[in-house]
């Protein structure tokens, strides 16, 4: 075997490492795919009472999740509402969890003085990293996108736009970057002044990030509550990519994707900055 | 194995750069490559963590070819200066070359070191690897990594180190996985070896096995920079010492004025006695030359007496004096490094001098067990 660059050495090993979490996170979505799009039809088949079910829901209720733009007996809006709601979420969490351990975990588990050492530089450790939860994150956008549209093909009778599904997918994975980013900024920044030793918590980290997600995903749903409350969508990356948007107005829209796509980009670039003139602590 | 003859010490003491065979020719043919006079220089290195000293002002030359000691109280700073050397930390000022290439420039430090070596004083691998895993992934960032070369060597290094490279690291104890550490920095071939408190954890055995490997490896052409706070390894292994205390470098020395400079502590207990006859008794011991800090310590009854002293002298003197007189049991141990610091050096007016003397006077027992327990 011949030497490999760093990056690359680093790239297959967190490959490998990756791999149980992956399918942890992939699994169950790919799942909830199958199950909600198998019950489809019989939701179709008993419509009226669904209508009247949903009609009869609170105001509030139906602007926050986007119901009274999506018709919920239309496969697509069917799925954005009992199936997309949980792909984008649950891949933010997988996402933002990836970003924050990928490059923290070596300090918090204090293998970054063997990784460090070796004859690699700083910025080739984060490129061999962010290629791997790239990987990670494009491939579970992927699969979920490759079980849907098995779903729609096995379970849906009625017409539906393929176009509107890609779009749905290529929200959810800007929105998976974009917080995948931030995790992974949020991760490399050095600790707050006062300890000599920056407490970086592995441990931490994952409730944060899933707490991060949770709190970005709440944000979006309180935005559509009120009017007074409508300037909160733009601090949620969630509504960069609302499914009610996608599906009614032809979203995401260019400045959607340059915020989310920015984002993402910025946090990457400040954390090739930050880490590389970052103390490694013992 | 353990015995260290005078002459296997000196042999390769001033071997310097001369002695470089071709294999250990450098892979990346940086700029470094052949006639380097330094395998590690420092210019006023200064590492500060906020407020807290790491190193301060530290200018030091290891010339290549040596097997150079790095030795100080825990705390002095010779962890902070490996971790600078290596990139891990940022230096707050000053600059320090390895191999010849600027360690503050990620582009060279990583090209530095592709021909360096490195045992943490603490090991920390990924628990769920293998050895051999491990091993490999460790060489996959060399130049000269997973060739069959390295990969005989690895399996040679296991074989003398007596470690098994199928088992997982989390199952390896603290002396194994120190092995570990002294097989990935050793499988590539480094010019240089740095190795941080590597004896930690080691059984005498292997700690013996480990130094006639420093040696071979050093007669082959490698550097080693060794960090210690256990002097009498350091006076068994390296060719030259430099002393750091209080982030601060006190002094370089080659180790034979180190060993000419050896000190002991002696204590002798004597028989049940009335305190004045004991201080009769012991009176030509104590004033022999060489004999300082003497002590006296009494049990519970107030008998019998013991007297210590740190004594450097000639042995010979001392024991056909203590033939002389009646004790009833003698120790002779190695003092520990304060004191040999305050011995020699004085209170050399930096931080924590003060320190350096209230620990001094806290007594010998009290000094061994707080070195024995970092």
């Amino acid at each position: 075997m011949k030497a490999m660059s760093g990056a690359k050495a680093i790239f297959r090993r967190e490959i490998q490492a990756g791999r149980n979490a992956w399918l942890a996170w992939t699994i169950p979505v790919c799942l909830l795919i199958l199950l909600v799009m198998w019950v489809y039809p019989s939701v179709v088949a008993s419509g009226a009472a669904w209508d009247q079910y949903l009609n009869q829901l609170p105001e509030q209720f139906r602007l926050a999740f986007g119901l009274d733009r999506l018709n919920i007996t239309d496969p697509i809006g069917f799925f954005a509402t009992e199936g997309y709601l949980f792909i984008q979420l649950l891949g933010g969490m997988y996402a933002a969890i990836l970003g924050a351990t990928l490059v923290s975990k070596e300090e918090a588990e204090k293998t970054a003085e063997f990784l460090l050492t070796k004859p690699v530089r700083r910025s080739s450790v984060v490129t061999g990293k962010l290629a791997a939860g790239l990987f990670y994150i494009t491939l579970y956008t992927l699969v979920a996108a490759a079980v849907t549209c098995f779903s729609f093909l096995a379970f849906v009778d009625q017409a539906y736009s393929p176009a509107v599904l890609g779009r749905l997918f290529g929200g959810a994975y800007l929105v998976a970057l974009a917080l995948g980013a931030l995790g992974l900024i949020t991760s490399v920044l050095p600790a707050p002044a006062g300890g000599r030793l920056g407490p970086v918590r592995v441990r931490g980290a994952v409730p944060a990030a899933v707490g991060a997600v949770m709190g970005f995903y709440f944000l979006g749903i309180a935005s559509g509550v009120s009017p007074r409350l409508d300037w909160l969508r733009y601090l949620s990356p969630f509504k960069y990519a609302d499914a009610a948007d996608i599906i009614a107005s032809g979203g995401p829209g260019i400045f959607d994707v340059v915020v989310l796509a920015g984002v993402a980009v910025l946090a990457v670039l400040a954390t090739y900055v930050v880490y590389g003139r970052k103390d490694i602590q013992a | 194995m353990h015995g260290t003859t005078a002459s296997s010490m000196t042999s390769n003491g001033n071997g310097r750069t001369g002695l470089r065979p071709g294999r250990a020719a450098p892979a990346s043919g940086g700029i470094a490559s052949g006639n380097l006079k330094a395998a590690i220089e420092t210019f006023g290195l200064t590492k500060f963590y906020g407020k807290v000293r790491g190193i301060v002002d530290l200018s030091l030359v290891v010339p290549e070819g040596q097997i150079f000691g790095f030795i100080g109280p825990n705390g002095a700073g010779k962890s902070t200066t490996i971790r600078t050397l290596l990139g891990l930390l940022r230096p707050t000022r000053g600059t320090a070359r390895l191999l010849g290439h600027d360690v503050t420039n990620p582009h060279e430090a990583a090209r530095a070191r592709a021909q360096v070596g490195y045992v943490p004083g603490e090991v920390n691998y990924y628990d769920n690897l293998r050895v051999a895993d491990l091993l490999a992934y460790s060489a996959s960032f060399y130049p000269n990594g997973n060739t069959a070369e390295c990969v005989r060597r690895r399996h040679e290094l296991a074989e003398l180190l007596d470690l098994d490279l199928s088992r997982r690291i989390d199952a390896l104890s603290l002396g194994n996985r120190k092995k570990v550490a002294l097989i990935q920095a050793l499988q590539h071939r480094p010019r240089l070896l740095i190795l941080d408190e590597p004896t930690s954890g080691l059984d005498p055995l292997v700690q013996a096995r480990l130094f006639e490997l420093l040696r071979a490896e050093n007669r082959a052409g490698m550097t080693v920079f060794f960090s210690s706070h256990v002097l009498n390894e350091v006076q068994r292994l390296c060719d030259s010492v430099a002393i750091i205390r209080d982030g601060r470098l006190v002094t370089v020395e080659d180790v034979e004025t180190l060993r000419a400079r050896q000190v002991r502590r002696v204590k002798v207990t004597l028989p049940a006695a009335g305190e004045a006859q004991a201080r009769a008794t012991v009176e030509p011991l104590l004033s022999l030359p060489g004999v300082s800090d003497a002590r006296w310590e009494s049990n519970h009854t107030d008998l019998p007496h013991a007297v210590s002293f740190l004594y450097s002298g000639h042995p010979r003197e001392l024991l056909s004096t203590l033939a002389s007189i009646p004790v009833s049991d003698v120790l002779i141990e190695e003092p520990s490094l304060e004191e040999i610091f305050l011995q020699y050096y004085g209170d050399y007016g930096v931080e924590g001098a003060q320190e350096g003397s209230t620990e001094a006077a806290g007594g010998v027992t009290e000094q061994a067990s707080r070195e024995g327990t970092e």
